[in-house]
């Protein structure tokens, strides 16, 4: 999935946190040892340790429909028929950070357990990270703005474009990997995505000198 | 103001209208700036591939070989249709996928992370600058050339607005404006020579007549053999014709680069067909319009204005400004792309890399936005003061970027025993041997091309000391690794990504 760093515009005072009405836990792609060998990858050799956080997200669902610029509208829909039916369009599930409001486009169907509220407010205060903690209405301001510019990005000019929420807001928990550890030279802690096994260098101290 | 006038005016308009709206939707961090977010199909990278490559060099270059030098100058049509086509086949979906798995923005990168080593990138980019600056001002001069000759204003002012329109949507946009503006310009460029090409076979009486007349001024301008004769036919210039313009395109950053924005590996298959079309419709045209004006223009004064002049000639008020609209779209969507990728050279190459390595993605934008403005406005005093011949100077920048880069670049998606010391050895001999053949007129003495002598040193160079320095400088496995996974058809594993996830930064819990 892919940042979209100006996609939130909201701003301003901190505002209160809007908790989702329902939580899903994904799996992990990704297994620990999996997670340590991108770690050695990056340090060879290094004695690590591995364990699994959780980071809190937002979801949600668009359809995008496109049409050619001389048929600009759209047949209104039969009445009675489900949503996700009557929306021929591509569908693009949005994951949006709970902290920062930053959008991204998922290239999978986020699956998982379903859980309790309260585990994806403990996960939300695990970190400390800044932003403006977007609630329902941000975050679905943010998945359309995002799925119009991808959208946008690749269609002809001039194509008209029409937008329908699939699936309204709810919370989501993405498992990540952390991985502290050290070789001879240098001591590290890298973030591991645990659904496609990229990563992040969190810290890194050189243990040596050359 | 005159109707040839009204349409550039209207073109003008509407490129910097694309410009204005990709800003809206395309350049919010570096990959949508630098590569369009990777989003590019078929169409548009073909297009945008064969418009950038062509250049003002068409209607200015080509069209004056083949003044003063008649059905010669088909040697470089032949290199110039063969050279997308090549390109696209053996570096296009290679080259994409790899430079996806290595994390690559720009192609200087892709080489440095393909060959890892700091020197890499400090030679390369340098060497890339300095020729695409070069070969950017004569883009300066062609469209300040033609401008002046279509509105009638003075050349140094005709030069500002040719200079101002092309920076200001290169400046606007970044690649998506450029991409998109290059594919409506290969269309209007394709419209543009056609219609030439049309209006001089009819004024000369058709093809055959147009010929029968040239061979009344000289028989040999008929041959494939230059104006002397087949007894004085240089081979090494021939073969160095022939490569510079077929396999010099992989040696070129700018043109390159598209492969990187392509949507999938796989689109490279279908660009290429497009390319092929392309090519054959459009190359030919000019220099078949530059022998015809012999007949038509015979005591021309600027060979290289004999594109230009043909067209004011034969063509009504009206086509003049559609066919100049499509002049002037070869030579800006050359010169914006050159511009962009200095842009790209100068900020991510060269700045992040070696000056402020925390450099935010809005800061990289703006050392690329103003690396474009430094380079338009010295190459607006280089060329209003004293310009030089937009042909020599685009086919010396040509020749040493291909000298330099080819062996490099084709290596890198194929070979996997080219390791860093070759790839090194490689580009500076590649430069130095063709700058230095050419500089100390070798040309004429040995009637060997730069070209040639420059690919041969480079690639020698880059076999002989990869396969001496194998046990030394072993190729590190995860890019053997990549590499065998650029052999496979299909998506890359999330594993085989190399380059950091710069959005994970706002997931890191607080006690990691």
């Amino acid at each position: 999935m892919r940042e979209h760093p100006d996609s939130f515009a909201g701003g301003g005072e901190k505002p209160e946190l809007i908790a989702p009405e329902t939580a899903l836990k994904l799996a992990p792609n990704i297994t620990a040892a999996e997670a340590l060998a991108v770690f050695r990858r990056k340090l060879p050799n290094a004695d690590a340790e591995v364990r699994e956080v959780l980071h809190p997200f937002w979801s949600t669902v668009l359809s995008a429909q496109t049409s050619s610029i001389f048929r600009r509208n759209r047949k209104p829909e039969p009445a009675g028929r489900a949503r996700a039916e009557a929306s021929p369009g591509q569908c693009m599930n949005v994951l949006v950070n709970a902290y920062s409001g930053k959008g991204y486009l998922a290239d999978f169907d986020p699956r998982g357990e379903t859980v309790a509220v309260t585990e994806w407010l403990d996960a939300f205060e695990s970190s400390d990270q800044a932003g403006p903690q977007p609630g329902p209405d941000d975050v679905r301001r943010t998945a359309r703005a995002l799925v119009r510019t991808k959208v946008l990005k690749t269609v002809k000019l001039g194509m008209g474009l029409s937008l329908d929420e699939i699936a309204a807001p709810s919370g989501i928990l993405k498992p990540n990997w952390v991985v502290t550890g050290d070789n001879d030279k240098f001591s590290a802690t890298i973030l591991v995505d645990g659904l496609d096994s990229s990563h992040y260098i969190v810290r890194v101290e050189k243990l040596t000198q050359d | 103001m005159n109707l040839e006038t009204w349409f550039l005016v209207i073109y003008f308009i509407a490129m910097a209208g694309i410009g204005v709206w990709t800003l809206k939707i395309g350049n919010k961090d570096s990959e949508g700036y630098l590569l369009g977010g990777r989003s590019l199909g078929p169409a548009v990278t073909a297009l945008r591939l064969q418009s950038s490559s062509m250049s003002g060099y068409m209607f200015l270059g080509a069209g004056s070989l083949a003044y003063t030098k008649g059905y010669f100058s088909l040697w470089y049509a032949m290199g110039d249709i063969g050279g997308g086509v090549l390109n696209l086949s053996i570096l296009g979906r290679r080259m994409r996928k790899l430079s996806q798995i290595l994390g690559s923005l720009t192609s200087i990168e892709y080489l440095e992370h393909r060959y890892p080593s700091k020197w890499i990138r400090m030679i390369a980019a340098p060497v890339a600058v300095f020729c695409i600056f070069f070969y950017v001002m004569t883009q300066f001069i062609a469209g300040g050339r033609g401008l002046e000759m279509v509105t009638g204003i003075p050349y140094a002012w005709a030069l500002l607005v040719a200079i101002g329109v092309i920076v200001f949507y290169t400046f606007l946009g970044g690649y998506l404006a450029v991409a998109y503006t290059d594919f409506v310009q290969a269309i209007i460029m394709l419209i543009g020579m056609v219609w030439i090409l049309i209006g001089t076979l009819q004024a000369v009486g058709g093809w055959t007549a147009g010929n029968n007349a040239v061979g009344e001024i000289n028989p040999n301008l008929l041959t494939m053999w230059g104006p002397e004769g087949f007894g004085s036919v240089q081979w090494g210039v021939i073969i160095g014709a022939v490569l510079v313009f077929s396999i010099g395109y992989m040696g070129w950053p700018h043109v390159n680069v598209s492969h990187m924005a392509m949507k999938r590996p796989s689109v490279a298959r279908t660009a290429s067909l497009y390319a092929t079309g392309f090519n054959l419709l459009f190359i030919p045209a000019p220099y078949i319009v530059g022998i015809m004006a012999l007949i038509i223009l015979p005591n021309l004064d600027n060979p290289e204005l004999a594109v230009f002049q043909v067209a004011d000639t034969v063509l009504p008020n009206f086509a003049v400004g559609i066919v100049m609209a499509g002049i002037m779209a070869a030579i800006m969507s050359t010169a914006d792309a050159l511009l962009l990728q200095s842009g790209t050279i100068a900020s991510q190459d060269l700045f992040q890399r070696f000056i402020k390595k925390d450099m935010s993605d809005r800061q990289s934008v703006w050392v690329s936005r103003f690396t474009v403005l430094i380079l338009a406005i010295i190459g607006y005093w280089v060329a209003v003061n004293d310009p030089p011949s937009v042909a020599e100077v685009a086919i010396f920048a040509t020749t040493v970027l291909g000298a330099a880069f080819v062996p490099v670049y084709v290596a890198a998606a194929w070979w996997k025993k080219a390791n860093v010391p070759g790839a090194i050895v490689s580009m500076i001999l590649g430069t130095v041997s063709s700058v230095s053949w050419q500089m100390a007129g070798l040309v004429d003495v040995t009637g060997v091309d730069p070209m040639g002598v420059g690919i041969v040193c480079s690639t020698l160079g880059l076999i002989v000391v990869s396969l001496a320095t194998q046990k030394s400088h072993p190729v590190p496995a995860y890019v053997i690794d990549a590499l065998k996974e650029t052999d496979k058809i299909g998506a890359i594993p999330a594993r085989m990504l190399i380059g950091q996830n710069d959005a994970l930064a706002g997931q890191v819990p607080k006690d990691a």
